[in-house]
């Protein structure tokens, strides 16, 4: 305290030892609760001040849905505004109105909308990873575009696809169409002998595969009878290229099997199921039985 | 703080001591400054709860001279007799502005600026009854030296 106005001597040296007298320690105790309990006082309101302020944010975000369309960078022009408001009262950090995260999302599902509407438009070329193993019969109109946007990679799909319209007419017309068989060189339909209709056996759907050779040449030259063997000649051998469908292969009835040879055969007639047009055996026209519209 | 609020001759120094200790938690947050104006900012608390209870002391006695007057009749801390009985005596025969710049200047320690502050006055008047002061001071102490 010492200052060149007044120096210090006996008399101001007893002064400051007035100063100087310890306090006792009851004395000291009793005050230092005091003064603990007003700081706890004013820590606890502190804190209930930024909770209160922290509640008034959380109430508002509820209220009014900010936080979570906040949260998840929702709020369009909005974000801004709620993305300043909420951090500055929160320890949360929110994303930006165009984050990553969300452009990611439209992305994705455009990407996926995209290949979607890509795959529908695409020929189906009976596969659908875009190459041809096989050439199929997917010509319209006879045969229906991707069912429900669902390409058809072999017969049986397109039938199965076919049948899940609940149409039975167009069930009907799909079974006696070339769909899904596979084509010949020449873009031909193998094994496309109108005889051999497949859709002749009833509730068979899967008629592709119901390869039901005739071993016997001569029975499927007995068709004179106008009978086109459903099962004569099917074009197809068990097992093509249509098997990763479930429908099962039926055998074709015996009704389908001629019954005499008959000397007029129709030429031509190929019970092997080579496809080639048998004019006795034109495919027009179904007939269970077998027959021919001659 | 507690001999300085003795000093001035404060009623019941402990507990305006703790009043003023209170006081300082409750304010410390908004305080501002380094140690110097820490100090001098309990001081000044402590000088106006003493001013406080000196004028609560002489309404309840009618008139404020005729509560210095009866000063050295109050009841004083027995600690602040055994501390030094004559300075004590002595301090009480000065007058209300000499006692509290002494104190404050040498029982609380504090530089004339900050006496200054506390007591509104201007530094040079703050000089100038610590002279006076301690003049009178001395000649009661020992008033054989004059």
């Amino acid at each position: 305290m010492s200052d060149n106005f007044e120096p210090r001597d006996e008399l101001t040296e007893r002064l400051s030892a007035l100063g100087q007298h310890p306090v006792s320690p009851a004395l000291q105790s009793e005050h230092l609760t005091a003064m603990a309990g007003v700081a706890r006082g004013a820590s606890w309101r502190s804190m209930l001040a930024s909770r209160v302020k922290l509640g008034a944010a959380v109430l508002g975000g509820f209220l009014i849905g900010t936080t979570g369309l906040a949260s998840a960078g929702a709020m369009g022009p909005l974000q801004p505004i709620a993305k300043t408001t909420v951090e500055a009262v929160t320890p949360f950090e929110l994303p930006d109105s165009a984050s990553d995260k969300a452009k990611a999302a439209v992305a994705k599902a455009e990407a996926k909308a995209a290949k979607r509407a890509a795959q529908a438009a695409k020929p189906n070329d009976g596969d659908d990873d875009g190459e041809v193993k096989e050439a199929k019969f997917w010509a319209a109109p006879e045969c229906l575009p991707a069912v429900n946007g669902i390409s058809h990679r072999n017969r049986g799909q397109y039938l199965k696809s076919v049948r899940a319209l609940n149409d039975a007419v167009v069930f009907k017309a799909a079974q006696q169409s070339r769909c899904g068989k596979s084509l010949n060189a020449d873009g031909t339909v193998k094994n496309d002998d109108p005889a051999e209709d497949e859709t002749n056996k009833p509730n068979d759907d899967d008629q592709g595969k119901s390869a039901d050779k005739r071993q016997d040449d001569d029975t499927d030259e007995d068709k004179s009878d106008g009978r086109r063997g459903g099962k004569s000649g099917i074009t197809e051998a068990p097992g093509t290229d249509d098997d990763d469908d479930a429908t099962p292969v039926v055998p074709a009835p015996a009704e389908d099997k001629p019954e005499t040879p008959d000397a007029d055969d129709n030429p031509g007639t190929d019970n092997s199921g080579s496809g080639s047009s048998n004019s006795g055996n034109s495919g027009s026209g179904s007939d269970k039985s077998g027959r021919t519209d001659s | 703080m507690l001999g300085y609020l003795r000093a001035q001759r404060a009623p019941e120094a402990e507990d305006l001591l703790g009043e003023v200790f209170l006081q300082v938690a409750r304010d410390i947050g908004t305080f501002r400054g380094d140690d110097a104006a820490l100090r001098r900012w309990v001081f000044s608390i402590a000088h106006n709860r003493a001013m406080d209870a000196h004028r609560k002391a002489a309404r309840n006695r009618s008139t404020l001279e005729a509560e210095l007057q009866d000063l050295p009749s109050l009841p004083v801390s027995p600690s602040t007799e055994l501390l030094d009985p004559e300075l004590v005596a002595a301090l009480a025969t000065l007058g209300p502005d000499q006692r509290e710049v002494l104190t404050l200047r040498f029982v609380a320690d504090l530089p004339l600026e900050a006496v200054a502050k506390i007591t509104g006055r201007k530094v040079g008047a703050v000089k100038a009854l610590q002279h006076r002061a301690l003049e009178n001071l001395r000649k009661a102490v020992s008033p054989d030296e004059g």
